[in-house]
C-alpha cells in the first residue's frame, strides 16, 4: 500500500525529502578521485623538493592544470558532501547545525574559486 | 524543549559503551575514514591555497618552501599522503558494499586486513615513485 501523496510520488525525494543525487554524486567523485588522487598525492610528495621556477613550469604545463581542476572539483564536492553528514550526526542545535553547514559549503566553494583563478593565472600569465 | 533537553540529559545515567567493549576492527576502520575525512578536507583547502603562493612571486613561495621541506612539514605531509590512501581504501570497500558485495562475517573481517595492507603498499609505491625510483 503506497502511502504518499500524488506529488510526493512525482517528486521521488523519499522519507527524508532529500532524494538520492547526494548519494549518487559521493560515489561519482570518489571514482574519480581515485586515479586522480593517486597522480595528486604523488605530485604533492615531491613538492618540499620542488623549488620556485620548477614549480612554474609545472603549472604551466596545461595536463597539470587540468588535472588539478579535476582534482580540486572532484574533492571539494565529496569534501562538502562528506561534511555535511559529519555535521549533521554530531550537532544536535538546528541553529548551530545549519550555521555549521553553510560555513564549511562556502568555505569550501571560495577555495575551489579561488585554487581555479589561481591556476588559470599560473597558466597564462607570465 | 531544547533547554528541557540539554537539563535533564546530564543528570541521566548513561549505559557504559566504549569503556567496556571493545570496538571490533571495523568499528575502527570505520570512525577511521570519518576522521580521516575531516583531516583531508582541512589539508585539502590548505594545500589549494598553494597555486596562489605560487602566484605571490619567489621570494614568499621560498618561506613556503621551507616549512614543507622541515622535519614537522614532510611529516605533516605525509600523514595527509597516508590519510589520503587510507580513506581511498577504506573508501574502496564502501563502493563494494554499495555493489552489494562483502557483507559476509568472513569477509569482513578478511577485507579489513587486506585494506590495511594495501594502505601500506600503496604508501609505500608512492613514496618510491615520487622518489624517481621507478
Amino acid at each position: 500500500m503506497d502511502y504518499r501523496t500524488p506529488l510526493a510520488r512525482a517528486r521521488g525525494l523519499g522519507s527524508a525529502h532529500h532524494g538520492s543525487a547526494d548519494w549518487w554524486r559521493q560515489r561519482l567523485t570518489a571514482l574519480a578521485l581515485i586515479p586522480v588522487g593517486i597522480w595528486f598525492v604523488v605530485c604533492l610528495a615531491q613538492l618540499p623538493d620542488t623549488d620556485y621556477s620548477a614549480i612554474r613550469t609545472w603549472f604551466r604545463n596545461p595536463l597539470n592544470t587540468g588535472l588539478l581542476l579535476l582534482f580540486a572539483m572532484a574533492a571539494l564536492y565529496h569534501a562538502a558532501l562528506g561534511l555535511r553528514v559529519v555535521i549533521e550526526d554530531y550537532i544536535p542545535s538546528h541553529p548551530i547545525r545549519w550555521t555549521a553547514v553553510i560555513l564549511t559549503q562556502a568555505l569550501l566553494w571560495l577555495t575551489g574559486l579561488a585554487a581555479a583563478l589561481a591556476l588559470l593565472l599560473l597558466l597564462f600569465t607570465v | 524543549m531544547d533547554s528541557d533537553q540539554s537539563q535533564g540529559a546530564a543528570q541521566r545515567p548513561l549505559s557504559p559503551h566504549l569503556q567496556a567493549y571493545r570496538l571490533p576492527l571495523t568499528g575502527w576502520l570505520s570512525i577511521t575514514h570519518r576522521l580521516t575525512g575531516v583531516l583531508l578536507s582541512a589539508g585539502a583547502v590548505l594545500m589549494l591555497m598553494i597555486p596562489i603562493a605560487a602566484l605571490s612571486g619567489p621570494e614568499s613561495y621560498r618561506q613556503l618552501q621551507g616549512v614543507l621541506a622541515s622535519v614537522v612539514g614532510r611529516m605533516l605531509l605525509w600523514l595527509w599522503i597516508l590519510s589520503f590512501i587510507f580513506h581511498l581504501c577504506h573508501g574502496v570497500r564502501h563502493l563494494l558494499w554499495d555493489a552489494g558485495a562483502g557483507f559476509s562475517r568472513e569477509q569482513l573481517s578478511r577485507n579489513a586486513v587486506f585494506e590495511l595492507l594495501a594502505c601500506v603498499i600503496l604508501t609505500a609505491l608512492v613514496w618510491v615513485v615520487s622518489q624517481r625510483l621507478i
